[in-house]
């Protein structure tokens, strides 16, 4: 039948079979997954096909990846026996075209030039996708990694280093990659002399371990071996498991899969858990699977699939071409096969067992509809024990042949829908061409599929379909991620305009007892110029007060125009000094005080540097706050950051420097403040990144110092002695004393691709007690935002990892980070959920656990503020993210509802500043080491009753020095100190209601 | 009259964390004033405190151990 795109006949078509009372599939959106975007056709004629496509296999890597391998049979280079390639999380290819070269003798001078990749040599280069067949596609559910297994016949002709395996029959081999697709090495499946006994062996397939080791699994046609090597009665093709390490080095010898060494057949049908891996294959016909720890060692006999399951469909399958088995890399397997029930009714039957083999639960996939000629099947199982099915039937598309159909189910099995098609462009109806075979894979909220389909546009061809989905995340409440509210969103300040632009706000904590939020507003009695004001909030609650970021000279608050040439500029800085029981802040502002009355009391402004009529730099001030009574007192006057001390030179032009940059408070009590400088001082033809060290009475400690050539936005980070600069896609770390430490390190370390520009959407974070320096962005191109983290005292990658979940698809922009002093971050991004008219600011919070190198999240992704709403005009951008080990804090620009009812609607000015303050999900004390130094840690006293007397006594015993033990009738005293200073000590009960007792440093 | 001993432990956050302060309270309980045997455990003793039981005392002020 000629295909037909015309509309009525597929409306009528649908219809048709409805009014038959046969159900058919529907949208994959309306039965729990969301589609990422179209079916993709990979191998089209106009690229390269050959008209034989099969065996297809996808997986899905760490980063997002997507792994697509297929055959397509055709000659010399271009004779695809084992070919893959790599598209994005949104489908868009990511693989670069290669050349491919050959060192065979028969294909001398020859190349091809093909994003359909296959194996390479030690050297990188990419050899013909002709030297093995039947590609086996996995990823590294444990970390980085992709890879292709298949039957190799020449890959010694090309790889030169295995050319003993060289005309002794087939043998497994697996090209292993990363999640980008650049090569690793290439291990085999037996050694060389295991194969080179007469027979082939083939791939059955293989795996990443979670010990970073692979298995191999190969289908040995060395039939004889069953005997010799295995003791068995009589040879015959059976299977064989081998663990190598990376390099290919042999950890666990070649083994049988099977507990008999008996005929054993497997195409298809590995998977892994965190404990060890599965095999399953065909006994003699049979389903069954064998358990193996990590060491490769078999834990179990042949498990019979049928038994386990209770349905006798589950073990069909024979060797695994057409069913489905697959590992989810924690704790689960998940197994689905085709078949008919005792009534002859066709099933597609879903089996998943617990990683010691005990099943955990089985059903029918479709039991929404009637499957007519159900064909080919797979299954992925996520690491929560969710679990996709794919397969084939004809559901409307009859005469044409079948079309691909899923189902999606939850941990427990309960289907999250009905079951679906797949495509958009292949529907359940009789124009719909033939699509087969298809194969699925699904981590990290994400679905991939692939199949062999017709629809392309060329009816002649069969063509590799790919088409993603997720299952959404849709972020919630600080309540459903478990999280308290202390402070509702509270605006800074109600300017009596709309703000001007540009005006944000930038968080900071100062000790652990008070947030300081910086932001701009309206200088006092003015609808037309800036000034910057300082939020002091209380960081465990309580009533907020606001400050002010510039004193003037004789340490009075100052509330008027303070940038003589632009009003709608760069948001000010602060940063405070995070060490427990510290009160010193610093404030960055871009300001002209050199030209405001007030602020030239002596002649810091006279030195010689021309500042124009009306410059504009980065100026900064030291206050200490009370933290009781929320009262700041200026400890140093505001001073220019970059040029404050220079005797000469004339500023280029009125944007003199800027923040742009950033302050931070250093692990030793000192402050720096990195500015934009455009003052052309240090770098004569072109902005630059110049640091200066303050000390908290604001004397220069470091004086101005250049960092790098170009822009800068935020990105300076502090943590354990010392601090970073981003400038262009480099970091650059210094110690405490401002010393560059190695050479710059480029961000593409991190293996990821976030923005290098000047560092708007993607910022660092640190602390003081922690060597990490946290950069979080969101990847170019994609919706994903993540972070990479560095150790700063060895300026090496430590980990990389996901923010956003995989489901979490909403428009990104974006990100800042905050970190305690335990290792725990919370990143906060733009995002525009779905649903929603605008944006809303996103948050999460996760623990890198420096021992093992992982980032754990403590939360799922939420929105932090009262103030969100889909409708309504609430929006919040800009944000800035504060932390101790107890709070959190979330600043943000945008329109809310002043009342914090946000159902009614924003009723504020456009972008006030605003915050709010929420609970930590892992509150703990501070170990950051307090101002003034560690204190010996109190001791421990006891108390013992006996016979009516108290006897208390301590540990260390006597107290340590400089403690002393103290009574009082209340915890608020009078403290009395008790006679028999030191421990151990005996008091008589008495008949007071209460006594208390106290060890004190005094 | 039959009293509960109770003993609990305490240490001031605002004393750099408890490095320098930490201190134990004895409270007599008259036996009729509580339903039930007063275990030694944390959120117990943090809601004697805050059942004003224990005179002068704010329950947030001062961190139970």
């Amino acid at each position: 039948m000629k295909p037909s795109k015309s509309l009525p006949f597929l409306t009528a078509a649908l219809l048709a079979g409805q009014v038959y009372g046969q159900a058919l599939p529907t949208k994959p959106e309306d039965n729990g997954v969301s589609p990422v975007g179209e079916t993709v056709y990979v191998n089209t004629s106009d690229i390269l096909n050959n008209g034989s496509t099969e065996s297809l296999g996808v997986a899905i890597g760490r980063n997002g990846n997507v792994m697509v391998g297929w055959e397509d049979d055709g000659s010399d280079l271009a004779d695809l026996e084992a070919v893959w390639t790599l598209f994005d999380r949104d489908s868009k290819p990511v693989t670069a075209e290669a050349t491919i070269t050959s060192v065979d003798p028969a294909f001398v001078g020859q190349t091809l030039t093909s994003r359909f990749l296959s194996y390479f040599r030690k050297d990188g280069s990419a050899i013909s996708g002709r030297t093995g067949w039947g590609p086996k596609i996995k990823s590294n559910l444990f970390g980085d990694g992709l890879g292709m297994g298949s039957t190799a016949f020449d890959l010694g002709l090309e790889v030169l280093e295995f050319a003993g395996y060289q005309g002794a029959g087939d043998w497994p081999a697996v090209q292993l990659l990363t999640d980008a697709g650049i090569p690793v090495g290439i291990v085999n499946g037996v050694p060389v002399e295991y194969g080179a006994r007469p027979g082939d062996i083939r791939i059955g397939d293989w795996e990443f371990l979670s010990t970073g080791n692979v298995v191999v699994i190969g289908e040995s046609r060395q039939g004889d071996d069953l005997v010799t090597l295995y003791k068995g009665e009589a040879a015959a093709n059976h299977v064989t498991v081998r663990v190598v390490d990376k390099t290919g080095k042999e950890i666990k010898a070649t083994q049988l899969a099977s507990a008999t060494a008996t005929k054993a057949e497997m195409w298809h049908g590995s998977g892994v858990t965190k404990s060890g891996f599965a095999v399953r294959f065909s006994d003699n016909g049979a389903g069954r699977v064998r358990l193996f720890d990590n060491a490769g060692t078999a834990v179990s006999t042949n498990i019979n699939l049928a038994a386990v399951s209770g349905n006798p469909i589950a073990g069909n399958g024979g060797r695994g071409d057409g069913v489905g088995f697959h590992g989810n890399g924690n704790d689960a397997y998940a197994s689905v096969a085709v078949g008919k029930d005792d009534a002859g009714k066709n099933h597609v039957w879903l089996t998943v067992l617990n990683a010691n083999g005990t099943l955990r639960w089985s059903k029918t996939v479709a039991d929404d509809m009637e499957l007519l000629a159900p064909g080919r099947c797979d299954v992925g199982i996520d690491s929560l024990g969710r679990v996709a099915v794919v397969f084939a039937d004809t559901a409307g598309a009859v005469g044409n042949g079948r079309i691909i159909l899923g189902r999606v189910f939850d941990a427990t099995g309960k289907a999250l829908g009905k079951t679906f098609y797949v495509s958009e462009k292949e529907l359940p109806a009789p124009e719909t061409l033939e699509s087969k075979n298809p194969r699925v894979a699904f981590r990290n909220d994400s679905i991939a599929v692939v199949w062999e389909s017709r629809n392309s546009g060329d009816p002649d061809k069969r063509v590799v379909a790919l088409r993603q989905f997720v299952i959404p995340v849709r972020p919630g409440s600080i309540e459903s991620a478990g999280l308290k509210r202390i402070v509702s969103d509270t605006a800074m300040i109600v300017p009596a305009a709309d703000a001007l632009g540009n005006w944000e706000p930038f968080a900071s904590v100062v000790g652990t007892s008070t947030f300081l939020i910086e932001g701009n507003t309206f200088a006092d009695g003015s609808t037309t110029e800036q000034r910057y004001v300082v939020a002091m909030q209380p960081a465990n609650g309580g009533a907020m007060k606001l400050g002010e970021a510039s004193f003037n000279d004789a340490g009075v608050p100052f509330k008027g125009a303070i940038n003589a040439s632009r009003q709608n500029g760069n948001p000010g800085r602060v940063a405070g000094d995070a060490r427990p029981g510290a009160v010193n802040f610093i404030t960055g502002i871009e300001a002209s005080p050199h030209v405001v009355e007030g602020f030239n009391s002596d002649n810091r402004f006279t030195g010689g540097f021309d500042r124009l009529g009306d410059g504009r730099y980065g100026t900064v001030q030291t206050f200490k706050l009370d933290p009781t009574a929320l009262t700041q007192t200026a400890l140093s006057k505001a001073q220019d950051s970059a040029n404050g001390r220079r005797a000469s030179g004339t500023a280029p032009g009125n944007q003199i420097s800027r923040f742009g940059g950033d302050v931070v408070c250093l692990s030793d009590g000192n402050f720096v403040s990195v500015v934009e400088d455009r003052s052309n001082q240090l770098r004569t033809d072109g902005n630059c990144a110049t640091a200066t060290i303050f000390s908290a009475d604001g004397k220069v400690v470091k004086e101005a110092f250049k960092v790098a050539d170009g822009d800068l936005w935020a990105n300076v980070a502090a943590f354990k002695g010392g601090f970073a600069v981003r400038v262009a896609g480099k970091f650059y770390f210094y110690n405490n004393a401002g010393a560059l430490q190695g050479e710059p390190v480029a961000q593409t370390a991190s293996g990821e691709n976030f923005d290098a520009g000047r560092g708007d959407g993607t910022r660092l974070g640190g602390h003081i007690n922690q060597p990490w320096v946290f950069l979080v962005g969101r990847v170019v191109g994609s919706s994903a935002i993540r972070v990479a983290i560095w150790d700063g005292t060895t300026r090496t990658l430590a980990a990389l990892a996901d923010v956003s979940e995989g489901g979490f698809r909403a428009d990104a922009d974006r990100a800042v980070v905050a970190a305690d002093g335990l290792g725990r971050f919370t990143v906060a991004w733009v995002s525009k959920p779905d649903g929603y008219e605008a944006q809303q600011v996103a948050a999460r919070v996760f623990e890198f656990e420096a021992a093992t190198k992982t980032v754990k999240p403590l939360t799922p992704s939420f929105l932090p503020f009262v103030n969100t709403s889909p409708v309504g005009g609430i929006r919040s951008v800009g944000m800035s993210v504060a932390m101790t080990t107890q709070q959190i804090l979330v600043a943000a620009k945008g329109e809310i509802n002043l009342q914090n009812k946000p159902d009614q609607g924003a009723n504020s000015t456009k972008e006030v500043n605003f915050y709010t303050v929420i609970s930590h999900p892992a509150p703990k004390d501070d170990p950051t080491p307090p101002v003034g130094g560690p204190v010996t840690t109190a001791p421990r006293i006891s108390v013992a009753l006996v016979n009516g007397q108290l006897t208390i006594t301590s540990n260390p015993q006597p107290l340590p020095a400089g403690f002393v033990l103290e009574v009082a009738p209340s915890l608020n005293g009078p403290w009395v100190l008790q006679s028999g200073v030191n421990t151990p000590i005996t008091l008589p009960l008495g008949t007071d209601s209460a006594r208390f007792l106290r060890a004190i440093k005094r | 009259m039959v009293y509960w001993v109770l003993t609990f432990f305490w240490k001031n956050p605002e004393n750099s964390c408890g490095q320098s302060e930490v201190g134990v309270a004895i409270v007599l309980i008259p036996r009729e004033v509580s339903r039930q045997p007063i275990p030694l455990w944390r959120t117990r003793s943090k809601a004697l405190l805050g059942a004003g039981l224990v005179p002068g005392v704010s329950s947030t002020h001062y961190v139970i151990c």
